[in-house]
Order: C-alpha cells, then structure tokens, then sequence
C-alpha cells in the first residue's frame, strides 16, 4: 500500500467532508426564514382608497333580532397570504368562525348568525361589498375578522448538532416563537357604523429539530389562531354587554327597533305581582283589625 | 217577626250583583283557553289573521297565554284585585272586563304593526288594578298614600317597560316574546275613562 500517497490526499478529504457538512446543514438551516408574517386589515379592506375616511353621519338603527353574519377580511394584496407556516386555509378560517357563531347563537336577540366564505369577499370590497354580502346572505351586522400572525424561528445551542446531520431530526436546535393577534369589528352595514370591537391575542412557543421547523410553525400557527379566538370570543362578550349598556345609558348612539312580526306579551310578572299583594294585603289587614 | 219579601227580595239581588261573576268569567277564560290547546291557535292575536276578517281575535286574544308562568302571575294579580274591585263597584268592574279586551285589541291594531301575535290577560289586569286605586283615592282618606304609591307602581312598570325592557331584550316568557306596555297603557286608560267619564255612563 502506497501510505505516503494517502497521507497527501487525507487533507483534501477532509475538507471535501467538511464542505458537505456545512452544506448539508446550511440546507436544514437556510430553508426557514427567520421571520415570517401574514396580516389583514379592517381599515384596508374597508377604505382602501381613502387616507382619511369620513365619519358616518346617521344614526345606526337595529332591528332585533339582528341577522349576523362573520368573515374574515381578505389580505389587501388579494392573493393567498403565506407565512413560515403556510397560508391560513378556508377549512381553518371556517372553523375559527363556526366556533364564534356557537357562543352567540342561542342569544334572544339574535335571529341567526352565518359564516361568510372568504370567496364572497374581495381585496378593497369596502362597503360596496359588504352591501352585497348585505343582499346575498340577507344580513344587517357583520363581525368582520382581521388578524396579523408574526413567526419568529431562531438557532439555540443545540443546533451545532444540526453538522451530525443525525441532529436535525433529533435535537430542538430551533426556538418559534408565534405572536397571533386577532380583531373583531362589528359593523351596521347600512349606517357603515362600527358598532364595537373586540380583540384577541395568544403567543406560542416551541423548540423543533430543523427539519420539523416547517411543520412545527405551522402548527403553532394553527393553535395560535384558536388561542387568539378563544380570548376574542371573551372579550366580544365583555364587548356586546358593554354596548348593550352603552345604548341603555345614550339610546341616540343607536335606535333600537323590532321587526315586524315580533311576538309580545301581556304579562305582570312575579315582581309587580309580589309587591302589590304584599302592599294590598297589609292594607287589607289594617281595615279589618284596625 | 215576619220578614218583608221585598226587602229580603232586594238583599238577595245586591248579593248577586256583588258577587265577582265578573272577574271569575275572566279568570274562567283564561283558564278553559290555556287547557284546551288548540284554543289558543283559534283565538290568539294574530295580526294578519286579523286583518283577513278574524277580528274576534282582537278581543279573545287577552285570554290567551304562552306560558303556565305566565297565566299564573297574570291571575295571581287579577283574582284578589278584581274580586275586591267588583265588591265595591260591580258594574264599572264589569264594564272594565268588556270594554278593555276591545280596547287593547283596537289600539295594538292600530298603533302597533309590528306585533304580529300577542297574548296576555295583563292589560286588563292592569286596568282592575288602576280602576281599583282610582276608586279607593276617592273614598278612602286614610289609605291615600297607599292608593297613590299602587298607581305609581303601575306608571313606573309601563315606563320601565318602554325604556329598558321593550327595547333591550326584556324578556316575560320564553322564546322571542317581549312586554308590550301598550296594553297595559290601554288598560289604565280605559280605568281612567270609566272613573272620571264613567259618571256620565247609565252605572
């Protein structure tokens, strides 16, 4: 065997070997971007011509029981909004609005609530398309959704394992990071008035090998979105009883006003009732032993 | 000593005429219409019914209930204070059971399209109630304040009514059914009328 030859040729596969590491490692990596962030906008959507948009000028009128309707805003660019952890799919986006429509369906004051189809909204619809949704779903108040999802992946220590190639499968060398926050408007659509607003945040972190990155944000994107609606379905509660008590205090900030075809009722109720037979009793009383 | 039939004649018909016949008819009503149920269907409010020729609706409507709450709470107002009211002056009482089914009817037809169905003996119960005060302010010195603090009570739930529960989701009885202060407003009128104008009236 010819040693002397090998010897020389030992430094050249050396860094051959270590060129094909770094390489290899480069690839787990480079392939996830360090940041990452899919938004949308009420305001874009709503004025996205106008800079400084009028305040409406009527007064909102609502005839109870309201017909509700909620849909999340479309990105302003008009296509598909993909993060690091994808785009937030229709399926998802139906979900998030089925699980909001539950917690206010049983209200008395509301007639029924619909999810809208993000295919029925367009980029920059603002009222006109809302007007349309109006027509279409046959609704008066629609809960219009935005949300902005930032996703942050970062290098810890671990990942010197990531040159082992083995420890890229094995070790959480990547920390996420996902901040999720989510708004509800509620708008009249024929007064064009924001009625109230709620918002909802949630943050979400967790390790991933490198090559789970991907995978790894897009779940935390997901349980991100159902953490953020979670606390937007409390605060629209919180929301909607503090508007209920705002239009008590100024009935002028919005008429209140029933539909025709609304059943009433005759009723004295059990408080009247107590309180005048307790009264006509001890006046009855009185006479007779006094 | 023997007994004048005449006068004994006149003790029993004032005894008649002051039995609550009035006021038990009305409760008997009621009652007869909440457990034969498909009276209820046959004589509720019914505003487009009504305006196809069913008018006897306006009227039997008031004997109607949605609920045995609600029937309940409505006789528990209108026995003890119908029958105190037609002891002490049956015929306006009476009057007031007739007069006041046809008035609420009339006036929610009228001022009211957008109720569409409606039921409850509370309209006429607040009237026997108002009627009730009335005629005791006039004759009962002593128990003035009392008389004037029951009609307060009356103002203040039709007020209550019409700012907070008519518009804001106040809910009687189950379902979508909300107060209607209208006929309670009716009623008081009516005992109002029968009060003051009712002198002019063969009473």
């Amino acid at each position: 065997m010819n040693f002397s030859s090998s010897r020389r040729k030992l430094p050249g596969f050396i860094l051959v070997l270590s060129a094909a590491l770094l390489f290899s490692a480069g690839c787990v990596s480079h392939r996830v971007r360090k940041k990452a962030e899919r938004a949308t906008s009420v305001v874009s959507y709503l004025y996205p011509d106008e800079a400084n948009p009028l305040p409406p000028t009527s007064i909102p009128v609502l005839r109870l029981p309201l017909r509700v309707g909620v849909a999340f805003v479309p990105s302003s660019s008009g296509h598909l909004d993909y993060g690091a952890g994808g785009p937030i799919s229709e399926l998802q986006k139906n979900a998030l609005m089925q699980r909001v429509a539950a917690e206010f369906k049983g209200l008395e004051y509301i007639q029924n609530i619909q999810t809208i189809p993000s295919s029925y909204l367009r980029a920059g619809g603002g009222f006109g398309n809302l007007n349309q949704l109006r027509s279409l779903f046959g609704i008066d108040v629609i809960a219009l959704v935005a949300y902005d999802q930032v996703q942050f992946t970062n290098h810890n220590v671990l990942s010197l394992t990531y040159w082992t190639i083995a420890g890229a499968y094995l070790f959480h060398g990547n920390q996420n990071d996902t901040q999720t926050l989510m708004e509800a408007a509620v708008y009249d659509i024929e007064s064009r008035h924001l009625l109230f607003r709620a918002p909802g945040g949630s943050r979400v972190k967790a390790g991933a090998a490198g090559v789970y990155v991907a995978q790894r944000l897009r779940a935390d994107g997901a349980k991100g979105f159902d953490d953020a609606t979670t606390e937007l379905i409390v605060n629209l509660k919180t929301q909607l009883e503090e508007f209920r008590v705002r239009v008590k205090e100024a009935p002028g900030e919005v008429k209140i006003e029933h539909k025709p075809g609304y059943t009433g009722a005759g009723s004295m109720g059990s408080a009247f009732a107590a309180v005048l037979l307790t009264g006509l009793g001890v006046v009855y009383w009185r006479r007779r032993h006094g | 000593m023997k007994k004048d039939p005449k006068a004994s004649a006149a003790v029993a018909g004032a005894r008649l005429i002051h039995r609550p016949w009035g006021t038990l008819i009305t409760v008997l009503l009621a009652l007869a219409v909440f457990l034969v149920p498909s009276s209820g269907a046959r004589l509720g409010y019914d505003r487009a019914l009504i305006l196809e020729g069913e008018w006897w609706r306006c009227v039997t409507g008031n004997w109607v209930h949605f609920s045995g709450s609600h029937l309940f709470w409505n006789l528990v107002v209108l026995l003890p204070t119908g029958i105190w009211l037609e002891g002490r002056c049956p015929r306006r009482a009476r009057l007031l059971y007739v007069s006041a089914p046809i008035a609420i009817g009339a006036v929610l037809l009228a001022l009211d399209p957008a109720l569409s169905r409606y039921a409850g003996l509370s309209g006429i119960a607040s009237g026997v109630v108002a009627l009730l005060a009335l005629s005791h302010l006039a004759s009962s010195p002593n128990d003035r304040w009392f008389w004037r603090a029951v009609l307060g009570l009356i103002a203040l739930k039709i007020v209550a009514e019409m700012l907070v529960g008519r518009p804001y989701f106040a809910r009687f009885v189950p379902g979508d059914v909300y107060a209607v202060p209208l006929a309670h407003l009716t009623g008081v009128a009516c005992a109002c009328f029968l009060r003051f104008r009712g002198q002019r009236l063969p009473l």
